[in-house]
């Protein structure tokens, strides 16, 4: 059995438990961060992308909204890589109760959201799809936001300040000895090693699973699990981000990401922390939401369907228990106060948009309870160093402006030998990914990031496979380079199945119109023109 | 428009370009009206029969349609206008463009594999910057596959994209083949082969076993033979690898199947999208009568008269059958004929048979569109054919070109 010391175990890495890890690196604490599957695989990656202003919470939640306008300032400044500063859009329809209306201009105004009134001529010229039944529309500071570059970002950061994490590592067991919290026993799924970390504190920070990890040791922590299942159209149907102005219910969210639109939501309690199938009703139930804002929503292509988990906190005095009813705040949950164990803390419910102040509150508990005086720096210290504009230009120079920028917003400080290698052998400029713009040299690179073990994990890191062709031309193009990272025909040929089976799970739902012959064509280039051996059918 | 014509062809893929060719042959008065180019960019170069005696067996493949010695005609008529294409009793094997060995049972001559359990060596010509192909796979490939024999690569530059590929750019298999059809290009070929000999030879080794691998379509079978003027033998044995898309073979074939259709009488209509369908029962049957079909060509409406209309407008993926949002509609776009829609829509895996591919018009023996409830054909003069039939996938079947051919074939008979 292997054997960690360290100061603190943070379980989980999604924008919270990674959130930690930056934290706490930033205040010289040590710190190991332990995830089950690879990073942002559950809920960070598996939500709409907004960057929340808060004013869907203003009139049910003002705390919730308070700190989602907060931390939209503050995330806007210390990551502008990750976000889109679009805008967002409240419309109010003519069927819409004109009591919301009230208390939500009140509610603004109490949380500190600013709203300015677009007059219906400008606003239906800005957005020509949006329906005319609107009657009044509000714009708000709602941005978007890239979940996968923000964590990564986040993880970079922690990186250069000494935090270490493992991924594909379960903790089997949380280590305890007399009410005290000594570490946890974990197992390296990829070499099925067991781990035995070492540590004063652990943090559980396990989103949808925070439950398991703390029922391990029999301590109960109230999770609710709220599917919320959102579809992702192949344009880019609006300039902002599009809210209704109502009570928060289904299907009332557009939010833009450069060339798609993702649409959402839903909301069912569900038993599995992994519960991420979308059915053929949701989607018909969304669509049909949709008309309300988007009259022609029918006639636009489908890429796919997907759910994630919002693991809403249930605390006990809470009147109303049911998906949308339950508190978006989040909540520390201090196991020696609660179950009289010490050393363990799970942070609980939050939004994305609040991941920061979460990682903040739980690292002040941290740093309270091994008495380390440093203050937190994450509300002011830059995501990403100013990037080199040799660098920058030289890239431009290389792969146009397009291809560049959204480069160097992917990697970062990283950027520089990649952008070595195109200049050294221009062939490697060539696209992998046409939709993300991945060259052959960027994915060589994230092939040599040690956590990445899978052809899906490689989509993790680049986005290969994300765009409009779900995978069919990408994957193929990444042979060479994962023949070279995995070793052998074989396994390349089951690193495409696993992947187009996973992206197959998401279109499934969508199955028709445009996205149906597109799935036929990559079914035909498959098959067919490289000669894959057709699978059984289970039944 | 008050003409006449002995047959319609609505659809230019394969299987609507097999029954117009087969009809002007057959000295009938024949139009083809075509939206695009239906699917054939994406023609490996091989045409799939199938198990066919497997498929025959199965309740209402299309195969089951036509009788054993119709399916050889379909095969002959291929090898009829493509020369260069053979077939064998036994299968024929061909490298996809990974250089992984794929059956296929129409081929050209130049693709056939080598009998696996021989020796002797391939040198895969690699061109300089060729987009999605990868040489070090493909070499593996074809190692793995070909136990006994020896891969070499050896890259070539084409003196005209040498600026183009040191920008990083690379270069489609489409150019390259349009490159390999010019004179320029079959000179750099025919040097590079010569001096790989030579260089065999001064290393006192034989050339007797050497066979040169090349990526997709440098001989030119598709001899349209309007721009063609080579048509060079090489000093060592060529094989050719299947194409990935854009495909050259699609391309070419294309443009040579417009070609003889032409040449043959066909009349051509292309841009053309149909609107309308006018036609009537025929008295004391339920029976009906197509008359004429209303095309839209250049934002005006035509009247096309004919004794007979082939329906050759592709499946879902062609454009023939629109699926509407959550399949609450499921479309035939010209005749609007009932079609056979699958209770199961998908199977989870992927790579698995699809129920969905199963959609398509039901017909008899003469492939006129059935009624699903009570079985009578619907029109008495329209015959459906290719992708549109149902109850067959092209992909997991591997039998696209066969029941394409031998429909376009068949119904072009019955004209």
């Amino acid at each position: 059995m292997r054997q960690i010391d360290t100061q603190v175990v943070v379980i989980g890495g999604g924008a919270t438990g990674v959130g930690i890890l930056r934290d706490l690196s930033l205040r010289g604490i040590p710190a190991l961060l332990l995830e089950q599957g690879d990073l942002a695989h559950g809920t960070s990656s598996r939500f709409h992308g907004l960057l929340h202003s808060g004013g869907r919470y203003v009139v049910k939640d003002g705390k919730a909204a308070q700190e989602c306008i907060e931390e939209n300032k503050i995330l806007k400044k210390i990551a502008p890589h990750c976000i889109e500063e679009t805008s967002g859009w409240f419309v109010y329809l003519k069927e819409d109760d004109p009591n919301y209306l009230q208390l939500w201009i009140k509610g603004c105004a109490q949380a500190g959201i600013p709203i300015k009134e677009v007059p219906l001529e400008a606003a239906f010229r800005l957005e020509p799809l949006l329906t005319r039944q609107a009657t009044r529309v509000f714009e708000v500071p709602d941005a978007t936001v890239d979940g996968f570059k923000l964590l990564w970002a986040n993880l970079k950061s922690a990186q250069k300040y000494g935090g270490n994490y493992q991924t594909y590592c379960k903790v089997q067991s949380l280590w305890l000895e007399n009410r005290q919290v000594l570490g946890v026993y974990a197992k390296d799924l990829i070499t099925g090693e067991m781990i035995q970390v070492h540590s004063k504190i652990v943090v559980n920070a396990a989103g949808p699973w925070s439950s398991e990890i703390a029922s391990m040791s029999g301590f109960d922590v109230q999770i609710q699990k709220d599917k919320g299942s959102l579809l992702v159209f192949n344009q880019r149907m609006f300039k902002r981000v599009i809210n209704r102005l109502r009570k928060p219910g289904d299907g009332d969210i557009f939010v833009p990401h450069e060339t798609v639109t993702i649409f959402g939501t839903t909301s069912h309690t569900v038993e599995l922390a992994d519960d991420h199938q979308v059915d053929e009703q949701d989607v018909t139930y969304l669509i049909g939401l949709g008309q309300n804002l988007v009259e022609e929503i029918e006639q636009y292509r489908i890429i796919r369907a997907f759910a994630g988990i919002r693991p809403l906190y249930e605390s006990v005095d809470a009147l109303d228990h049911e998906g949308r009813g339950v508190s978006r705040n989040f909540a520390l949950i201090d196991h020696e106060q609660k179950d009289g164990v010490r050393g363990l803390v799970s942070i609980v419910g939050g939004k994305l948009t609040t991941y920061r102040m979460m990682a903040e509150k739980v690292t002040d508990w941290v740093a309270g309870k091994l008495e380390v005086p440093t203050e937190c720096r994450t509300a002011e210290e830059p995501l990403q160093n100013e990037l080199a504009t040799a660098v920058w230009d030289k890239a431009r120079q290389l792969l146009g402006a397009a291809a560049a920028d959204k480069m160097m917003e992917r990697l970062n400080e990283q950027a520089g030998s990649v952008v070595e290698a195109i200049a050294r052998q221009p062939l490697l400029g060539q696209f992998v990914c046409e939709c993300e713009m991945v060259t052959q040299a960027e994915v060589l690179h994230a092939l040599q990031d040690p956590a990445v073990h899978s052809l899906d994990d490689l989509r993790r890191q680049t986005r290969l496979g994300m765009g409009t062709c779900q995978g069919a031309y990408c994957t193929y193009r990444a042979t060479p380079l994962l023949q070279e990272a995995f070793g052998g025909w074989e396994r390349t040929v089951k690193e495409y199945q696993i992947l187009l089976g996973e992206r197959w799970r998401g279109i499934t739902p969508v199955l028709w119109g445009e996205q149906l012959r597109e799935s036929e064509l990559a079914r035909a280039l498959f098959l067919n023109v490289l000669g894959f051996k057709a699978e059984e059918s289970v039944e | 428009m008050n003409e006449m014509w002995d047959a319609v062809v609505v659809g230019g893929g394969l299987a609507g370009w097999i029954a117009g060719i087969r009809a002007a042959q057959r000295d009938k008065k024949v139009l083809l009206v075509t939206e695009g180019v239906g699917t054939l960019f994406y023609f490996s170069g091989i045409f799939d029969y199938g198990d066919v005696v497997r498929l025959r067996h199965l309740p209402k493949h299309p195969y089951t349609l036509f009788k054993a010695q119709e399916i050889t005609q379909g095969q002959r008529f291929v090898q009829e206008i493509c020369p260069e294409y053979v077939m064998k009793d036994t299968p024929q094997f061909a490298f996809t463009v990974l250089g992984t060995v794929r059956q296929g049972d129409l081929m050209p001559r130049s693709m056939v594999l080598p009998d696996q359990q021989e020796q002797g060596e391939f040198v895969i010509l690699v061109p300089e910057g060729l987009k999605d192909f990868f040489p070090k796979i493909v070499a593996a490939n074809m190692a793995r596959e070909f136990p006994g024999w020896q891969v070499n690569e050896k890259r070539m530059k084409v003196g005209t994209l040498s600026e183009w590929t040191q920008l990083g750019k690379s270069v489609t298999s489409i150019d390259y083949a349009s490159i390999w059809r010019s004179e320029e290009g079959q000179r750099a070929l025919t040097l590079e082969i010569d001096q790989l000999k030579r260089e065999y030879r001064e290393a006192g080794r034989s050339s007797n076993k050497l066979v040169v691998v090349l990526p997709s379509l440098v001989r030119e079978y598709f001899d349209s033979s309007r721009s063609k003027p080579y048509k060079n033998e090489f000093s060592l044995p060529i094989l050719e690898m299947s194409s990935f898309v854009p495909s050259p073979h699609g391309r070419y074939f294309a443009e040579y199947l417009k070609h003889m259709f032409t040449d043959l009488g066909g009349e051509l209509m292309m841009g053309a999208r149909a609107a309308a369908i006018n036609g009537k029962a025929r008295s004391g049957s339920q029976t009906k009568v197509c008359q004429e079909l209303v095309v839209n060509s250049m934002g005006k409406p035509l009247h096309l008269k004919s004794k007979k209309f082939i329906l050759a407008t592709g499946g879902f993926l062609g454009g023939g059958i629109k699926v509407g949002m959550a399949r609450k509609s499921i479309r035939e776009e010209v005749f609007d004929l009932p079609l056979f829609v699958p209770e199961k829509w998908s199977e989870p895996q992927f790579f698995a048979p699809q129920p969905f591919a199963q959609i398509g018009v039901e017909t008899d023996a003469l492939m006129r569109p059935l009624d699903p409830v009570c079985g009578q054909v619907i029109w008495d003069n329209v015959h459906v054919v290719g992708r549109m039939l149902a109850h067959w996938d092209p992909w997991t079947q591997r039998c696209g070109g066969g029941v394409s051919v031998t429909s376009g074939y068949a119904a072009a008979e019955l004209i």
